[in-house]
């Protein structure tokens, strides 16, 4: 993705920015182009298809230019245009404050969740933002109102991670029962929990007719594993503590991450969930446009795109 | 394959000890915080214990360190048999080497070492060999390695406590010797009968041992209080005209502190005087005796202590002769200079007469060549400072038989001397670099001189011109000054150099040397070429024989010299070490057959690992050091 004529914001660079909307404001501004589109149809300007008219449709809609042509009814389809209710939930647990590079996986996070409220928000779009860890600590509920983004922004600096355990099946129920339908869900967090649950209440808020999106952070050094000599290591969340022989476990460790979260990619992709993997190292700006382009193309989820959603 | 000191090799547990240290204190492990460990598979055990020991290499080269160590004190050694006809014969070589050097001389001391000496005669065994040597500064083989022990019993009857001192190395080596000469393979034991004397060891370690194939017995003899005091030291010098000062050093090696030093001259006391000097110090006794030509003496201790062969000390004083020294066809003005330079003295005394005589003639100019060649060639010395309106007929007519030609003298050859031959006596005192300068001597003119390579250029003006040359004519030498020494052509005689370079002209021409008069036991006569005869203390010329060394101390005459011969102070000194020492220093292993009690029985030669191990121990050291350096590097970079 390396392009000559564009500069990205190294994270380390990004990460001294201590304003969180100065930096989103920083990282969008090359992204005015990446606005998402709606998968849900409705009254706009922009046509999408026609549809056999059905009861209850409104009559509004039935082009009756073309029923003078065919003597039937067909309702016009538009791209649905309306103002999204989209909530970010951000992973707070401790395992989000490893960091092996300048950033750590939260600050990162904090960033993206940031750069994403800023996209939403000058889109016209209602955003809320939730926070969890063992427990959902933070909820402000999506609003389409003044002062709205700077609270989220806010509320996302303030926060910092914790907690021994991460509990990210129980924060979507929660949120589930809460988010009112078809809105948009972005989940980012490392994922680093068993995932059965957290699969199965994502497909829960697709049945609801939530556009969901997991962005996953990840560090370097979690992808490598890059240690060259022997170590105690300490986990962040329940401080339990193994000894490691590099050159011994490297390749177990890799296989053992690589089959997790094929396993989850898999399980969101069949769900049609759209999933992106950020590592910390890479500039934010980058990695946006990149999600926000494979998106609009239909190059992520592509059960769902091959269905003809637009 | 044995261990000389088995303890030693209980020491090879200590092997564990880098095991546990590795094992526990093992560099603190890196504690790194990761985000999760649900992806990290457990280590599994023996890998974990692998990892427990750190840098395994370090710790192996650290046992192999210790074992080292503890074989290298444990001493292994390995028998080695020799070969089937000696092992049948079961036969032995024996040397007996026997000090006979001046501290052997001790009361009582010689008497033991005699019998030691046929007490070991007595262990020899039917078929076994027997050789006999003496030694003292040097090592002499009276009798090689025979069946027959009369010779030896003989030799040990015949020999004599002598005045030299102890050299037990140059003794050992004699000994080697002797069993070299011998290809038997046997066992071979040297029995040292000494009384072990400290000052017969080597100062430093030479590097020399006595092979471990000879197997060392020590017979000491030595007495285990002494009491001794030696005149160490002696110096005379003439005082005024009329008296000699005699001074001598008197030190009390150990006993009592009051002595009587005794001056002798002919035969009689001259004087006796009393000193107290404290055990370990030395003082020193001056006495005076009348001036005469070859005087000599000595000075005595008077009563007794264990070693009286160091209680003399022997002088010898010799007027050195006056040297005649005649000046012909001198100016005035030379004369004068003459006159102030070369005062008469005991060395030398001008002559005025105008004759051709004495041990050098100092000439301006020659008046007749045949004669100054007559007087040279019969051995006369020639100083020739030419000068300017010498005539130069009768100075080539001299001077061609030396192979030198002299020019007029030429006005306005302004020069400077510019190079002089240091190396050349004439020159050696100005050889320092304060007075190596001669460019400040300048001339107005001179004479040229030209010579071929029989004579000497012993100095060149900066026109590369010769300014003194040397040259033999039969006998005798000449040595012209081209440049003269008088005022009007010269600023020599104004400078600081004249006086000097003048007398080493004449010292040199007189042929002045330094005559050595103080000898010791031992040494050979400097110049031994022109001495038919020499009287000693016996009044005996054999005495000094052959070889014109000085076996014992006196008074020798040879022809006009007389000198006094001494033994060396270092005998004097009785301390002694233990043959144990002894052994350690100059034996090259111990004997495994001695310390294990079976003297005689075994037919093999022990070979001493120790040495091979400590070198093996340093280059692990220096491995271990290396690599632990290596680690510690790489730990600190990563």
């Amino acid at each position: 993705m390396q392009n000559s004529i564009y500069t990205y914001l190294d994270p380390a660079e990004l990460a001294r920015i201590a304003d969180l909307e100065l930096l989103a404001r920083t990282v969008i501004s090359g992204l005015q182009g990446g606005a998402h589109r709606s998968i849900h149809h409705g009254a706009s300007v922009e046509f999408a298809q026609y549809r056999p008219y059905a009861w209850g449709d409104d009559l509004r809609f039935v082009d009756w230019r073309l029923y003078g042509r065919s003597d039937r009814l067909h309702v016009k389809q538009f791209q649905d245009e309306r103002n999204l209710r989209s909530t970010i939930l951000l992973d707070c647990s401790a395992s989000m404050d490893y960091g092996s590079g300048v950033v750590s996986k939260f600050r990162y996070a904090q960033m993206l969740a940031a750069c994403l409220v800023m996209l939403a928000s000058g889109q016209g779009d209602a955003v809320g933002f939730a926070a969890y860890h063992r427990e959902l600590i933070a909820h402000v509920p999506a609003r389409r109102r003044d002062g709205q983004r700077h609270r989220i922004l806010m509320e996302i600096d303030n926060l910092r991670p914790a907690g021994e355990e991460t509990d990210t099946a129980g924060t979507l129920r929660v949120m589930g029962d809460v988010l009112p339908a078809r809105g948009m869900v972005v989940l980012i967090g490392d994922l680093l929990h068993p995932a059965d649950e957290m699969i199965l209440h994502l497909r829960s808020l697709r049945a609801q007719r939530h556009d969901v999106l997991v962005l996953q952070v990840s560090d370097p050094a979690e992808q490598t594993f890059p240690f060259d000599r022997s170590v105690t290591l300490v986990d962040a969340e329940d401080s339990r503590e193994q000894f490691a022989v590099p050159e011994e476990v490297r390749e177990a460790y890799l296989e053992n991450r690589r089959r997790h979260f094929d396993a989850i990619r898999e399980a969101c992709l069949s769900a049609e969930i759209d999933i992106e993997e950020f590592a910390c190292s890479e500039p934010l700006d980058m990695a946006l446009h990149r999600f926000l382009h494979r998106r609009n193309d239909g190059l992520i989820a592509p059960s769902r795109r091959s269905q003809g959603g637009v | 394959m044995g261990l000389l000191a088995p303890l030693f090799a209980l020491g090879v547990a200590l092997i564990g000890i880098p095991y546990f240290v590795h094992r526990i204190r093992r560099p603190e492990r890196e504690t790194v915080r990761f985000s999760s460990l649900m992806f990290v598979p457990d280590v599994k055990r023996e890998v974990i214990e692998r990892r427990r020991v750190q840098h395994v290499v370090l710790m192996l080269l650290r046992m192999a360190v210790l074992v080292a160590l503890a074989l290298a004190f444990a001493r292994p050694f390995q028998e080695m048999m020799l070969n089937a006809e000696a092992a049948s014969s079961g036969t032995t070589d024996h040397v007996i080497a026997m000090d006979v050097s001046l501290s052997m001389g001790y009361d009582g001391v010689w008497e033991r070492a005699k019998l030691g000496a046929k007490s070991v005669l007595e262990t020899v065994a039917p078929g076994d060999r027997v050789g006999f040597v003496r030694f003292a500064q040097q090592g002499v083989v009276d009798v090689p390695l025979s069946g027959d022990v009369t010779d030896v019993r003989h030799a040990i009857d015949d020999a004599d406590v002598t005045w030299a001192h102890t050299d037990y190395v140059s003794a050992l080596q004699v000994v080697e010797h002797v069993f070299a000469a011998d290809t038997a393979q046997v066992k071979r034991v040297v029995h040292v009968i000494s009384d072990f004397q400290a000052s017969g060891m080597p100062l430093s370690d030479m590097g020399w041992r006595l092979p471990g194939a000879i197997a060392f017995q020590a017979v000491d003899v030595g007495a285990a209080q002494v009491s001794n005091a030696s005149v160490d030291a002696l110096a005379v010098r003439a005082v005024k005209d009329d008296a000699l000062r005699v001074r001598a050093r008197v030190r009390n090696w150990s006993g009592q502190g009051g002595l009587a030093a005794q001056l002798m001259v002919d035969g009689e006391v001259i004087e006796t005087r009393d000193v107290t000097v404290l055990q370990g110090n030395a003082t020193q006794v001056a006495f005076s005796v009348p001036l005469e030509d070859g005087i000599s003496g000595y000075v005595a201790l008077a009563g007794g202590d264990g070693l009286l062969r160091d209680d003399r000390r022997f002088f010898a004083w010799l007027a050195k002769p006056q040297h005649p020294i005649a000046v012909v066809n001198a100016s005035e003005s030379s004369q004068f200079m003459l006159k102030a330079a070369v005062p008469e003295s005991a060395d030398w005394r001008l002559v005025w007469s105008g004759e051709l005589m004495g041990s050098v003639v100092i000439a301006e100019d020659v008046t007749s060549a045949d004669e100054f060649a007559d007087y040279v060639e019969n051995g006369g010395a020639l100083f020739l400072p030419l000068r300017k309106d010498a005539d130069i007929q009768s100075v080539n007519a001299l001077l061609a038989r030396a192979n030198i030609r002299v020019s007029e003298v030429e006005d306005a050859r302004y020069a400077a001397l510019a190079w002089v031959d240091l190396e050349h006596p004439i020159f050696r005192p100005f050889r320092g670099a304060r007075f190596n300068d001669f460019s400040s001597v300048r001339y107005e003119n001179y004479h040229v001189i030209t010579a071929d390579s029989s004579a000497a250029v012993l100095a060149k003006y900066d026109d590369l011109m010769p300014a003194i040359v040397e040259g033999r004519i039969g006998e005798g030498r000449i040595v012209v000054w081209a440049g003269g020494m008088g005022f009007d052509r010269s600023n020599l005689a104004r400078t600081p150099r004249f006086v000097p370079l003048l007398h080493e002209t004449l010292r040199y021409l007189s042929g002045d040397r330094e005559i050595e008069t103080d000898y010791q036991v031992g040494d050979a006569i400097s110049a031994p070429d022109a001495v038919e005869r020499v009287l000693g203390p016996e009044g005996s010329g054999s005495v000094i024989g052959d070889g014109h060394i000085f076996h014992a101390p006196g008074v020798y005459r040879w022809g006009t010299q007389t000198a006094s011969v001494n033994v060396s102070d270092r005998e004097s000194d009785l301390m002694r070490i233990t043959p144990a020492e002894f052994e350690i220093r100059l034996c090259d292993a111990p004997v495994l057959f001695q310390s294990a009690g079976k003297l005689l029985d075994d037919l093999s030669i022990v070979y001493e690992y120790g040495r091979w191990i400590l070198g093996f121990l340093l280059a692990l050291l220096l491995v271990e050091h290396f690599y632990a350096a290596y680690l510690s590097a790489r730990e600190v970079r990563t």
